[in-house]
């Protein structure tokens, strides 16, 4: 089963506030919608709890919108 | 607030973890290992009951166990009471009884552990095998913030006779010596500090538990009783850089000295605790080439209040007051006395105690109006240099005039045949006298040709009252734990 | 010595050499970021950081060479400093307790996982920094993020400040700080305390992974020990917090004489941490209570051994500012309004 930005909202649930979250278009990205650093780094933490995974500071830079989060996750589980 | 443990000592680890702190009997202890030690046993004494302001009676040997649980009990905020670890059961008992310690602390086994028993005080058994195992396993306690009038440090008077005195030092005292007496001793990171006298005394508490650990020396701890031999394994075993001690042991040391012995790590000798013989002082300086220290204090100033260094000291004379503490001879009036003539000692400074501990009676006996302790010696001043002539209950009237025991002994010291002398005051037939004690060098026995040597070779040094009637012969000198000759002990041929 | 206004000119006059999206590499500080790290504070609080020492190189480095401040860096390849954050020597008495409450990120990089290499880094570092025994934040309770932030990397809430103020915000009312403690090292320790709070520090004590030997002392006990309380004013805050090391006899009339002292300051909030190593201030608790005040909780390793927050305020908080993150969270604001009512 592969990870869709719908289930990243769940994961998310409390690394971003939840006004925030509702909004979030995920083919936009997140910084322009108001997520900022510490709730991009609970999201990380959430990432390694739900899946596994650890955005390295390569991946981190190219990983802007919510889709290209989920198609990170999905490529790095993948792999392993 | 800062508590005189982590200033004057914990700080200051970071610098030197690594130095020895201490040495005793072939073990070695590092200033960081001694940090962990002393934060560990502040925990364990706190657990134990022993809280801010409550006292702690430690009877422990100079040890490790001594070092770290002395400290630990001022960190936490507790009050040390060091006892001399050698005294009889009823002794402890005694102490108990007027300190009211919360704990008291003793290697397994000790009497001091049953008199705590007894008396329903509860009772710590700590020795160095235990040491570590007990410290790691208590949560250690931070400084407590502590003032500088809060008593840290309870010392206990020997007395020649009588109820024990006990005084108190504060905080503010741990500060002052570690500043005046750290100046006046100048002791550095690289040496090695052996005192003779042991760290249930003024002397050997801030010379042993002080000095050296605020500049990263090593000092040595000999749990054992001091003997000459003992001493002079020590100091070429450890290659000890400062020696502290007493005349009567110098004067042993003199006597066990080999020719094949060599002291030559030594650097500083400092000499304590009564006024050292000239003769003594001359003998110590050809054996080792060095120039003797001198220092007086009590246990009631805690520390030196006066001394001197080479080149200024003089054999036979105590020296100078130590700034800031000021020094007076007065007379019966406490008026003081004109230079040159004897009279009673009084000091006053930053470590003298404010007063005997629940004893008003016995305080107010010791201080005279401006504030000066009297010492109860007899001292005398010229040029600002101080000679003491001894305590004044040592003094004594022969032929209706004073004499000084110390001033005889340093006559018959002088002789050749002679290695140890005290004097004390005697009766025969009603008359008054003075009779003096003395140990002889290479196995000589005393005749009556000697006898009449003796008189007459103190006969050309001493006023004609003060030459001694009676000299009888000792194997030794009978001396007291801080290495202090018992004159009473020999007065009443107790 | 170089002034804050001098050091915050020259920053003013360096042109900001950051560009977005370039590679970056987390790591331990080295005396060579100083002027980065001042040029990432001056980019981003622009003048208005409370602290001068940020602003300063020579500062910054010396601060780092005493252990004070243990900070992890983002660097870009050319050396420019985009992240930092670290461990600060704050307001505990004991040094081994570190806070950690400083995460910045160059507005470049702000959107990116910067903070999140940042921390992890500093977390995966803890273990190995001589000296850091235990670690605290105070997570301001406006949002849960950075309560749940701090929770995901292992910080357990003991106890919550109730009525600090919010300096982005004066005049907003008063919410709460959370207070959160990460272990790092710890051995067994004796926890005083009263019957009033014995069933809520079991949880928190627990909740923190801790190993206490909770004991109970009377509310009547007192140590014959000297009293012993050194106080620290927040202007800012409108808080004078006591640190009560110990309470003797006078124990009652000093503890007043504490309160009076935080009112005359104008303070809004009085906070006592006593030590509960020593029975004397933990049985201090019940009167306390009585007096007021409401117990807020712990704060593990505060003086090396705990301590138990009581706290009083002029006004009542305002709850509906206070956002908690976790069941136990709420369950610490009803402890502390439900003693703090019983005034």
């Amino acid at each position: 089963m592969s990870v869709t930005a719908a289930d990243l909202k769940k994961v998310f649930a409390k690394a971003v506030p939840a006004d925030v979250m509702a909004k979030i278009d995920p083919a936009q990205p997140m910084a322009a919608q108001g997520v900022d650093s510490l709730a991009i780094t609970a999201m990380a933490v959430a990432l390694q709890h739900a899946y596994g995974v650890t955005v390295t500071p390569e991946d981190g830079v190219r990983l802007k919108t919510l889709n290209d989060v989920a198609a990170w996750v999905n490529t790095v589980k993948a792999a392993s | 607030m800062g508590n005189c443990v982590s200033r004057l000592f914990l700080d200051l680890i970071p610098q030197w973890p690594d130095r020895l702190a201490a040495r005793c009997r072939d073990e070695s202890l590092s200033y960081a290992e001694l940090g962990r030690l002393v934060r560990g046993m502040g925990g364990v004494v706190r657990s134990l009951g022993a809280g801010p302001g409550s006292c702690v009676l430690l009877a422990s040997p100079d040890s490790f166990s001594f070092l770290a649980g002395f400290w630990g009990c001022i960190l936490g905020g507790a009050v040390a009471a060091p006892v001399n670890s050698r005294l009889p059961q009823d002794d402890y008992s005694v102490c108990i009884a007027e300190i009211r310690p919360s704990l008291v602390v003793a290697p397994p086994g000790h009497c001091a552990l049953e008199a705590a028993r007894e008396a329903g005080v509860a009772a710590l058994a700590l020795d160095d095998a235990s040491l570590p195992g007990l410290a790691e396993g208590a949560a250690p306690v931070s400084p407590f913030p502590s003032q500088a009038d809060d008593v840290a440090l309870l010392l206990v008077t020997s007395g020649t006779t009588g109820h024990p005195k006990v005084v108190p030092h504060t905080q503010a005292h741990f500060f002052a010596v570690a500043e005046h007496i750290g100046n006046f001793m100048g002791l550095r990171a690289d040496d090695v500090v052996l005192c003779s006298a042991k760290m249930s005394h003024a002397y050997g508490l801030f010379m042993s538990l002080l000095l050296p650990l605020q500049v990263g020396a090593t000092v040595v701890l000999d749990p054992d009783k001091p003997s000459a031999p003992r001493t002079l394994e020590l100091l070429v075993r450890e290659k000890v850089s400062v020696l502290a001690s007493v005349p009567a042991l110098f004067g042993l040391m003199l006597l066990a000295l080999e020719d094949t012995v060599r002291l030559d790590s030594l650097r500083l000798c400092m000499s304590s605790g009564e006024a050292l013989p000239e003769a003594v002082h001359a003998a110590w300086q050809e054996a080792t080439g060095l120039e003797m220290w001198s220092g007086y204090g009590a246990t009631e100033t805690m520390t030196f209040v006066i001394g001197s260094r080479p080149p200024e000291t003089q054999p036979g004379k105590a020296g100078r007051a130590i700034p800031p503490y000021e020094a007076v001879v007065l007379d019966a009036d406490n008026r003081p006395a004109p230079s040159g003539v004897p009279g009673h000692l009084g000091i006053r400074g930053p470590t003298v105690m404010t007063g005997y501990r629940n004893a008003p009676q016995w305080t107010r006996k010791v201080f005279t109006p401006d504030g000066f302790y009297l010492t109860g010696d007899m001292a005398v001043e010229e040029d600002g240099v101080f000679t003491i002539l001894g305590r004044m209950d040592d003094m004594f009237k022969a032929g209706g005039l004073w004499v000084s025991p110390v001033r005889v002994e340093n006559a018959l010291l002088s002789h050749e045949a002679v290695a140890q002398c005290a004097v004390t005051g005697g009766a025969a037939a009603g008359f008054s006298l003075v009779r003096a004690h003395v140990v002889l060098k290479d196995g000589r026995e005393l005749d009556d040709a000697l006898r009449a040597k003796l008189r007459e070779h103190a006969a050309a040094r001493l006023p004609e009252s003060m030459i001694p009637t009676d000299i009888v012969q000792l194997e030794a000198l009978p001396l007291t734990a801080s290495g202090k000759v018992k004159r009473y002990k020999l007065k009443h041929g107790a | 010595m170089t002034t804050r206004a001098e050091a915050i000119a020259r920053l003013g006059s360096c042109p900001d050499t950051v560009r977005p999206g370039l590679a970056y590499a987390v790591g331990d500080f080295a005396p060579d970021d100083a002027e980065g790290v001042a040029a990432l504070f001056h980019t981003v609080y622009g003048d208005t950081y409370p602290l001068d020492a940020y602003y300063i190189p020579e500062t910054i480095r010396r601060l780092c060479g005493q252990g004070e401040l243990i900070p992890v860096v983002a660097r870009l390849e050319g050396g420019e400093v985009i992240g930092f954050t670290a461990l600060y020597k704050a307001s505990p008495p004991f040094p081994g307790l570190m806070e950690f409450g400083l995460g910045l990120v160059h507005p470049a990089y702000r959107g990116s996982f910067v903070l999140f290499h940042l921390f992890s880094a500093m977390m995966a570092r803890l273990e190995a920094l001589p000296g850091v025994e235990a670690v605290f934040g105070e997570a301001v309770c406006d949002t849960i993020i950075t309560q749940h932030a701090s929770s995901l990397f292992g910080f357990h809430e003991t106890a919550l400040e109730l009525g600090l103020m919010r300096e982005k915000e004066p005049g907003a009312g008063r919410g709460a700080c959370l207070v959160m403690f990460r272990n790092v090292r710890d051995r067994r320790r004796v926890l005083h305390h009263t019957a009033c709070c014995a069933g809520h520090l079991g949880r928190l004590v627990a909740g923190a992974g801790l190993d206490r030997e909770l004991v109970l002392v009377d509310g009547g006990d007192t140590d014959a020990g000297p009293t012993r309380i050194a106080t620290q004013l927040f202007p800012s805050a409108g808080v004078l917090r006591a640190n009560v090391f110990s309470l003797g006899k006078d124990r009652e009339a000093e503890l007043v004489k504490i309160e009076q002292q935080a009112w005359a300051e104008g303070c809004q909030v009085c906070q006592m941490y006593l030590d509960a190593s020593l029975p004397g201030p933990a049985a201090a608790v019940p009167l306390l209570r009585r007096a007021g005040y409401g117990f807020g909780g712990l704060i593990p390793r505060w003086f090396d051994s705990d301590a138990l927050l009581l706290q009083k305020l002029l006004d009542p908080p305002r709850a509906e500012l206070i956002n908690l993150y976790s069941a136990s969270a709420e369950a610490l604001l009803a402890m502390a309004l439900e003693s703090g009512g019983e005034a």
